[in-house]
């Protein structure tokens, strides 16, 4: 459930996150929910005054130059955007504040001192801004002025500039991603790894790094345009389960709503609902056994609702279970406690295919002016299962093979497995995962040079899962076809109208040239 | 023929001429004796209370923001002269829903423990040295009974030189002795006791 006025969304996420940002270089700023601090999805505006009269050394002013920072991080981030106004410097600004009745704004300043008082004397900019549960309502950046000049450039500062000159553009990319809910890496377990998110970054980093991008692709999904690969029903990845709990990760930004498709879960909160979700992706599991199953989004990073099934069509499911927030007491005071995450517990039977949805809390059901759709970012579903596994994992016994083809024809590739049924397939092109690739056997046709890489394929079961040896497409253009020819040609000797051609030119060139 | 036309020694100087422009994104990274030299004092105190207050804004008047007063109760003064009662003034806060945050600030908690490199108290957006920077959380390692001195982020330090961060991309993390151990509070306060000696004694000289 999505609530600027609650405050329930704490607990047992932090450990999710927590055991999750072990195996991560970049951190999120957390709430005192524990939850990471982000922006709903949707457009998060800024207005930026820093001012454009001034040219500076890479020819841009610093409005245009922060506006790049913006651009930058819009490039690679999906569920949010920001929406960028440029002012003049020294147009009205609140500093953070509250003044109502007017919206906050989220703006990009400079400034001598910040709530009446000093910045520390090492201090470049600050980010400063309100959160509400752990969703961010307001954000503001202020550069300091009073200890620091400020420049654009790339790379190491130019001799040109004085040693207190500092690259507006960098800073405002750093101090962006606090604003997207990026953390110092540094700071907090991360020494030595290469981020512009770090308090201190190195010589020459002026962008982001593979580092930074991935954290705020974390919260709010890739800016490319691809669906998740598990967005339809039919596409639901299989989960393997080789001992008794596995988590495995997803995104569900860029996914949709399937025609016919259930919503998934009521809102939990005080008047239950069905909430219309909007970015649903499938996960299936066939349990080995029969046994108890709890499953539960811990470590997401967005509002989730989940939803349990059987069935094989999408428009013919049978709902065995769902959930909006889980409960969890977080205190002796908290008497209606939820987090954002949701969780499910259901007995399984032995054989049962079940079909597992992850979609994001939509919250136009308590706003209806918000129109932002369902919440959205990275998934990690975790399964856990009391039962006897048994079974025999997948094994493959023929590897695919390799295909050369031109370009337009036609590339089958197939594999041979064995292990206990069912058996589900997943081809993948250069590690990423085919949409609607999941049979033993795949084929393109109408080929291009875009599709040449190394194919390979993850076989999975109840009860583990494989992937084959890499198999390359090499796709070669064709020859291009020869001039017809006009005379008996033959042994590879120019053609007469190849020769009377060239007599031609050359016969022009020598006219022209003459006096 | 040798084709380098860049003497050694030019292009070391023309490598440390560069090295101004290692600048922090938030923070010019202080070293530890320029963080202990910037301190007005330094304290090892545990929190009593932490009460968060909606403030006029006297910059914009019209606006507010939320600023928080934590009390300590200073168990050891390391450096300089601190006020009694100490209480820090600081941006930042939460009161009910709201909660008010300055990004690469520290937090705190009552009953949390650390050595705090205090300037500029009610003065300064967050009166530490280089903001989390100068913020030591302290806790007691259960199987040694020591206490333990960490980053703000709740990473050990086994010596005062690991303050000052490794530019990542020009030279690696230092490799730390396998046999080091991490400081503990006491060890970490006559540290900076003996960087504090040695600047006043430079002063003075």
């Amino acid at each position: 459930m999505k609530s600027l006025n609650n405050l329930r969304r704490v607990g047992l996420a932090l450990l999710g996150l927590a055991s999750a940002a072990t195996s991560l270089a970049f951190v999120f700023s957390l709430s005192s929910t524990g939850m990471p601090i982000k922006w709903p999805a949707g457009n998060i505006p800024i207005t930026i005054m820093l001012g454009d009269t001034t040219t500076l050394f890479d020819g841009s002013n610093y409005n245009t130059s922060a506006r790049a920072a913006a651009l930058a991080w819009n490039g690679v981030i999906g569920s949010a955007q920001f929406q960028i106004q440029l002012a003049a410097a020294g147009a009205a600004t609140e500093q953070s504040g509250l003044k109502p009745p007017q919206p906050p704004i989220n703006e990009l300043a400079f400034a001598d001192t910040l709530f009446g008082k000093d910045f520390d004397t090492s201090t470049l900019a600050v980010t400063t801004g309100f959160s509400s549960g752990n969703e961010r309502t307001e954000a503001d950046i202020t550069f300091n002025t009073k200890n620091f000049k400020w420049d654009s450039y790339r790379g190491f500062r130019p001799s040109s500039l004085s040693s207190d000159t500092i690259d507006i553009q960098r800073v405002a990319i750093h101090e962006l991603g606090h604003v997207l809910g990026l953390d110092h890496p540094d700071l907090n377990g991360q020494p030595g790894r290469n981020a512009i998110m770090n308090s201190r970054i190195s010589l020459n980093v002026d962008t982001m790094t593979e580092d930074d991008i991935n954290g705020a692709q974390s919260l709010y999904g890739p800016r490319d345009p691809l669906v998740p690969v598990n967005d339809a029903f039919a596409s639901a990845i299989a989960i393997p389960l080789s001992s008794n709990s596995i988590s495995v990760k997803g995104v569900n930004t860029n996914a949709t709503k399937e025609p016919n498709e259930p919503s998934h879960a009521f809102d939990s909160g005080q008047n239950p609902k069905p909430n219309p979700g909007g970015r649903s992706v499938w996960w299936r599991w066939t349990a080995p056994s029969a046994g108890g199953v709890t499953i539960d989004t811990k470590g997401s990073y967005f509002d989730t609702i989940l939803g349990v099934y059987t069935g094989s069509t999408v428009s013919s499911l049978t709902q065995i279970t769902s959930n909006d927030d889980e409960s969890i007491p977080t205190g002796p005071n908290d008497s209606t406690p939820h987090v954002q995450t949701s969780k499910v517990t259901f007995n399984a039977s032995s054989g049962t295919v079940y079909r597992i949805a992850v979609d994001g809390f939509n919250n136009i059901v308590q706003n209806p002016a918000d129109t932002a759709g369902a919440d959205n970012g990275g998934i990690t579903l975790n399964l856990n299962f009391t039962g006897t596994i048994t079974g025999t994992a997948p094994v493959i016994s023929t590897q695919p093979a390799s295909v050369t083809v031109l370009s337009g024809g036609s590339a089958t590739f197939s594999v041979t497995a064995s292990g206990t049924e069912p058996l589900a397939y997943q081809w993948n092109f250069n590690t990423n995962p085919v949409a609607g690739a999941t049979n033993s056997t795949f084929s393109l046709s109408g080929v291009t040079t875009g599709q040449a890489g190394t194919y390979t394929v993850t076989v999975s079961n109840a009860v583990g899962s494989t992937t084959s040896t890499g198999a390359t497409l090499t796709v070669n253009t064709p020859a291009p076809t020869p001039p017809p020819s006009t005379g008996g040609g033959g042994g590879g000797a120019p053609s007469v109208w190849f020769c009377a051609v060239l007599a031609a030119l050359g016969l022009s060139r020598f006219l022209s040239r003459r006096p | 023929m040798k084709r380098c036309c860049l003497p050694r020694w030019l292009a070391a100087f023309a490598l440390l001429a560069l090295l101004p422009a290692a600048q922090a994104t938030t923070i010019i990274a202080p070293d530890f004796d320029t963080m202990v030299g910037k301190s007005d004092y330094i304290v090892r105190a545990v929190v009593k209370s932490v009460t968060s207050q909606w403030r006029d804004n006297p910059d914009k008047p019209g606006s507010r923001y939320i600023g928080t007063l934590v009390e300590l109760d200073v168990k050891e003064v390391i450096k300089g002269t601190p006020p009694s009662p100490l209480v820090l003034d600081l941006v930042g806060g939460r009161i009910g829903d709201q909660e008010f945050t300055v990004d690469g600030a520290p937090k705190f908690t009552v009953g949390q423990e650390s050595i705090l490199f205090v300037k500029g108290n009610g003065r300064q957006i967050v009166p530490l040295v280089g903001m989390s920077h100068g913020f030591y959380p302290v806790r007691r390692d259960k199987r040694t009974g020591e206490d333990q001195v960490m980053r703000s982020g709740g990473q050990l330090i086994y010596s005062e030189k690991e303050l000052t961060q490794p530019e990542s991309t020009v030279s690696p993390a230092p490799v730390r002795d396998p046999k080091a151990r991490p400081l503990n509070s006491s060890e970490f306060a006559n540290r900076i006791r003996k960087s504090s000696k040695f600047s006043a004694r430079e002063i003075l000289e």
